[in-house]
């Protein structure tokens, strides 16, 4: 056991938990959580596009098997699992997730409800008319590009987007010591607030407020008080208070009894889920008055109905 | 650089004492006495500073420190400013009054030097002033002295400096006022001994933590600590004192309530004070005791009698609160010490007239009348506490509770463990890979990422000794979790049954270990090292006495792959890579030098190892002054302290400086530099103060005959003229081998023009053959030529390799490199893990935006 002591050197635990934290903690930070602010994108997310446009997977193209592209994904620019790569696509094609969906999506794509989508080996994707705005000139010398990991292929550093990608998507992710949490926008508001922005390039945070009210979610549903909105606009830190939308309506042939129709939800809440958790409070006294809970949901249309 | 002209001063004072030996003869009778004094500490150094270890080299300054410290607590002084230098020496400098220079009437010579040269001198002896001394506090500068190769002390004190240097404690001459000043203070300068001390190499880490430590026990000073070798700094400066310390300690974990607990008591006889003790206590919502203790300023380790009766009396307390809160009528199980103690984070540092040191490392205190005396002053002060902050007291107590279900659950779900391990050890049937050798000294556990490359590392494996448990996705982060918790996470209970040993205080055996080496193996990417860090956490916190004893590993598999038509090598780090690159280069290239002479491998080989030197000694010379400035000096080897001896040559050397960097075509256009000449009161000599632009960059550089005793310059010159020995650039250089051959007759040989830049820009080329100016040239071509048709590339997983690869490369006892985890300063390095791992996010994203830049790794 002796004999091997002249290969071993002594580390100090410290230096050791230092530098692999950080190594760890820098990299989830630069490239794995948080999105570039010019193109509003996380590293899998610009790999995909990217992946799709070398495909040609245009869209006005057919369709090809999700497989396919996250075996591109992954074989040549992000060398990491497979079903985090899907995950990422699938997200991009969801239009309760995205304000703007980018990926264009054949076959179950998952659910308001949380359900899952169905396996690569059965959806197919193509990209999105809008995502190609994003990819559009890539090929001009626009932006830098850097050698992928195995130095065999370049990959674009980020891309040339025409569409303020960030903002109008939105984007959240949980780092290292540090998380982002950005909702997203209506397109034509923000357009209207660059537009202004050029014209006035001294413009004030309230001026532009002007034209941009506030976020705007694909799943709609109503903001409660302007305050939470000013202050994320002003200082980057606030609290959106959102709460669904609802109608009350008389129950047919009956004396006088009402419904509350939900119609529409606050930004990402999962629909089974939250009705599971209402029929908890009122199974545990927690709530009164409900005689009746059904998810009336169905293809575009929200409805669920609370009977009172 | 406050390293001052040490040669200069030396020949002074010789000259002035114009005798033959340093020592004047009218004191002959007293200087032997002295040397037969000084000569018994340099014999048994051992007896006076403990060691000759790392240990004892270290306290070298301690000792210096301790007597700035005695000058700062009798309110004379308030900074100490330690400086680890380039050359491995030492300096300590205070803003206190001075070692007295007058002439000692008993002894006839200065009081400096008899405080410097005569063991036990100084005036700690007087009892009122330091009634508190600790172990070897007070053997004093002249041990220091005595153990240095050489020793200089400046004193400044009435607008004078004096000085006076020694060599392995003798005086090299009289003291001597070299300057004027307006400042005050001693300043210490002292180069240890390499014939007394095996390993002269001071660490930073060791006198943070030591200074660290001084600042907090003795409130009020500020204590700085640099390391010019790496340009490291702290200063330390508490005006809270212990609470500061408490406070220190709790970054990074909650605490329960707002500011320590601060208790504070003396004991006197008559009105002689005989003990102070004094104690800073918070609880927090972390799992784990973090607790601290000193007698007169040292570290109590083992703890002893002042630590029992704090914890006898945080026992009592806690117990009677817990019940006049009427807690154990819904809890009956009672609570032990260990519950009480769970996320309490406190310090104690008593004071008393004549400690007794016991245990392994003398490192527990002894004396008996200590322990009644805290027991009583905390349990009284604590109680009050509770009865003035009931609301405290109440979370306090539901936190121990907590930690005392806790326990009780563990205990149920570690007898589960237990019972499953006793009946099939081999629990880990299919998971794990066991070796067939029962002896844990020779046995080694690898523990692997993933699946993927537990299957390789089983194959590799030599199935004696080697044996293999692969962990699956990210362990669980022990630092967030309690010890139930964790229990019930399946990975962890697949670690503690591989290792054999059991879990928790009560049950952790190290005798049952079953592998004296613990081997992590996770891929060099950035989420093996998370898995490193999430297991470092597990074992630090879990079973730090693996780490203590050291029996935890970490597995350097090969960072690069070398791949070039069939040959393909695996390659340890960048320094292996370069080292190969050049190898395989030089193979095809023939290089000639300045006199036309083909120049052969192994001087080549020997260029570029000292090239490399001179760069590493460049970069630390340059620290304080642009590298250019440096690299004039180095190559004019003329320039001397001589050229700074009056203003005159002082101003003609900047001169010549400023115009040579001007004219230097290497530098481009658009450089700037001008200087100013300055005197140096203190030192009575001259410096330049050189401002340039070069590259844009604008720099201060300060130039004076400090810049020749620091001995960088000197050592720069020899390797730089060996390497001009070796081969005298330009070089040419042409291409060998069968393409070379193709390549050549295209390619005319081309006029060379002017001196060209540097590096890359002074090859002029053709790809076959072209003349490299400079050593740094001929460094870059010969890699160029080693990569070209190469495949080089930065290697990540495990399972990207053979298993014979992985083997070979990282598995084998004959071929790796195993790194072994040490724990220096288990204060630091706790504060550390609840920084890093724990559940307070604030400091962690200090941590990584203060730290973001030295980021070495980054995975995109």
């Amino acid at each position: 056991m002796e004999s091997v002591l002249k290969n071993v050197l002594p580390i100090n635990i410290e230096d050791e938990m230092r530098t692999s934290f950080l190594d760890y903690s820098m990299s989830v930070i630069v490239s794995r959580a948080l999105p570039d602010v010019r193109d509003g994108l996380k590293p899998v997310h610009r790999r995909i596009l990217f992946a799709m446009y070398g495909l040609k997977n245009f869209h006005n193209r057919p369709y090809l098997k999700s497989a396919r592209i996250v075996g591109d994904v992954i074989g040549r620019y992000h060398p990491h699992g497979d079903s985090a790569v899907y995950e990422a696509l699938v997200r991009l094609a969801q239009d309760f997730a995205m304000r703007y969906p980018l990926v264009d999506g054949q076959g179950n794509f998952g659910s308001i409800d949380g359900d899952s989508a169905a396996a690569m080996r059965y959806t197919e994707s193509r990209l999105a008319k809008m995502a190609e705005l994003l990819l559009a000139d890539i090929d001009k010398e626009t932006v830098d590009f850097g050698p992928n990991y195995d130095n065999k292929e370049e990959e674009p550093l980020v891309l040339p987007t025409k569409l303020p990608q960030l903002l109008v998507n939105g984007a959240s992710g949980i780092a290292v010591g540090m998380a982002t949490n950005i909702p997203p926008h209506n397109l034509r508001e923000i357009i209207d607030g660059l537009e202004a922005l050029i014209e006035n390039p001294e413009i004030t945070i309230d001026e532009l407020m002007n034209f941009i009210k506030g976020p705007d979610f694909p799943t709609r549903g109503q903001i409660h008080g302007m305050a939470g909105i000013k202050d994320a606009f002003m200082t980057g830190r606030g609290s959106i208070i959102m709460r669904a939308r609802s109608k009350i309506e008389d129950v047919p042939k009956s004396q006088g009894r009402e419904r509350i129709i939900l119609t529409e939800l606050p930004y990402q809440v999962n629909k089974a889920r939250l009705i599971e958790r209402i029929a908890d409070l009122v199974r545990d006294k927690k709530l009164e008055g409900i005689s009746d809970l059904r998810d009336e949901s169905a293809a575009d249309e929200i409805r669920v109905v609370i009977e009172l | 650089m406050d390293m001052m002209q040490h040669d200069k001063i030396s020949t002074d004072v010789t000259l002035s004492a114009s005798e033959p030996t340093p020592v004047g003869h009218q004191y002959s009778a007293e200087s032997i006495q002295v040397l037969e004094g000084l000569e018994a500490v340099r014999k048994r150094p051992g007896m006076y500073i403990g060691s000759t270890s790392t240990d004892g080299l270290h306290h070298l300054v301690y000792e210096i420190v301790d007597n700035s410290i005695d000058e700062a607590m009798g309110g004379h002084a308030d900074k100490i400013d330690v400086t680890i230098h380039v050359d491995g020496s030492v300096s300590v400098r205070d803003n206190g009054r001075g070692i007295p220079v007058e002439i000692h009437a008993k002894e006839n010579r200065s009081a400096l030097e008899v405080v410097m040269t005569v063991l036990h001198a100084g005036g700690k002896f007087d009892d009122k002033a330091f009634a508190f001394s600790g172990g070897l506090h007070g053997v004093g500068a002249s041990v220091v002295n005595a153990l240095s190769e050489w020793c200089r002390v400046e004193v400044r004190s009435n607008g004078k400096v004096h000085m006076q240097s020694y060599k392995r404690g003798v005086p090299d001459g009289q003291i001597a006022v070299i300057g004027t000043t307006e400042s005050r203070g001693t300043f210490t300068v002292f180069k240890p001994d390499t014939q007394i001390f095996p390993d002269t190499n001071f660490h930073f880490e060791v006198l943070t933590k030591r200074l660290r430590e001084l600042a907090f026990l003795n409130q009020g000073i500020r204590i700085t600590l640099a390391d010019e070798r790496t340009d490291q700094k702290s200063e330390f400066h508490y005006t809270g004192g212990l609470v500061s310390f408490c406070e220190f300690l709790v970054k990074g974990r909650t605490g329960l309530h707002a500011t320590p607990v601060f208790i504070k008591g003396v004991q006197k006889q008559g009105d002689k004070v005989v003990a102070q003790i004094e104690c800073a206590l918070q609880w927090t919502d972390s799992y784990n005791e973090s607790f601290f203790s000193y007698v007169n300023n040292i570290s109590t380790i083992e703890g002893g009698t002042h630590v029992t009766g704090l914890r006898a009396a945080l026992t009592r307390v806690i117990n009677t609160f817990a019940e006049n809160q009427g807690v154990f009528k819904s809890f009956k199980e009672g609570l032990t010490g260990d519950d009480i103690r769970e996320g309490l984070t406190g310090v104690i540092s008593i004071r008393i007239k004549n400690p007794e040191f016991q245990g392994q490392t003398k490192t527990k205190l002894g004396n008996t009348e200590v322990r009644p005396l805290v027991e009583q002053l905390v349990a009284d002060k604590l109680t009050s506490y509770f009865d003035e902050n009931p609301e405290v007291g109440r979370r306090v107590v539901q936190k121990i509770i907590d930690a005392a279900r806790a326990r009780i659950a563990a205990k149920k779900a570690r007898e589960l463990t237990r019972r499953k391990g006793a009946l099939d050890f081999a629990g880990l049937p299919g998971k794990m890979a066991d070796c067939q050798e029962k002896d844990p000294a020779l046995c080694e556990l690898f523990l692997v990422e993933g699946d993927s490359a537990g299957g390789s590392a089983k194959q590799a494996r030599e199935r004696r000794t080697q044996a293999v448990l692969p962990l699956r996705g990210k362990i669980l982060n022990v630092e967030k979790a309690r010890f139930d918790k964790m229990l019930s996470s399946q990975e962890i209970k697949l670690l503690i049954q591989a290792m054999g040993t059991g879990i928790g205080k009560d049950d952790f055996d190290i005798t049952k270990l079953r592998y004296h080496k613990i081997i992590l193996m996770t891929d060099a990417d950035v989420d093996g090292a998370h898995i490193r860090t999430l297991l470092l956490t597990f074992f630090f916190r879990q079973m730090p006495q693996i780490i203590e004893r050291g029996y935890l590993y970490i597995a350097q598999p090969p960072l690069y792959k070398y791949k070039k038509g069939k040959v393909e090598r695996y390659l340890k780090d960048a320094g292996a890579l370069t080292a190969f690159l050049s190898e395989s280069g030089m193979t095809t290239l023939e290089i000639k030098d300045a006199g036309g002479k083909v120049l052969d491998r192994p001087t080549i080989q020997g260029v570029l190892t000292k090239l490399q030197r001179y760069h590493e000694l460049l970069a630390m010379a340059s620290r304080r002054r642009a590298k250019q400035i440096v690299e004039y000096i180095v190559r004019n080897d003329q320039i001397g302290p001589a050229d700074f001896a009056d203003e005159g040559a002082t101003t003609a050397f900047a001169e010549a400086l400023c115009a040579a960097l001007k004219d230097d075509p290497n530098l481009g256009s658009r450089t700037y530099a001008s200087f100013k000449v300055m005197f140096d009161p203190e030192y009575s000599r001259y410096r330049a103060v050189v401002e340039t632009r070069i590259r844009d960059i604008p720099q201060t550089s300060v130039v004076d005959a400090g810049i020749f005793a620091a001995g960088e310059i000197v050592e720069l010159r020899r390797v730089f003229k060996q390497m001009d020995d070796l081969a005298k650039a330009p070089f040419s250089f042409t291409q060998t081998g069968k393409k070379a051959k193709v390549v050549a007759e295209e390619a005319k040989p081309e006029e060379v023009q002017g001196e060209g830049g540097e590096s890359g820009a002074a090859v002029t080329e053709t790809d076959a053959s072209g003349i490299l100016f400079t050593m740094d040239a001929l460094k870059d071509k010969i890699i160029d030529e080693g990569r070209k048709g190469a495949y080089v590339q930065r290697y990540k997983g495990l399972g990207e390799m053979n298993p014979d690869q992985l083997s070979e490369t990282t598995m084998v006892e004959e071929n790796r490199t195993l790194l072994q985890v040490e724990i220096d300063d288990a204060m630091e390095a706790d504060r550390l893990f609840s920084t890093l791992m724990g559940d307070d996010v604030e400091p962690r994203r200090e941590f990584i935006q203060q730290n973001a830049l030295s980021v070495r790794n980054l995975d995109i």
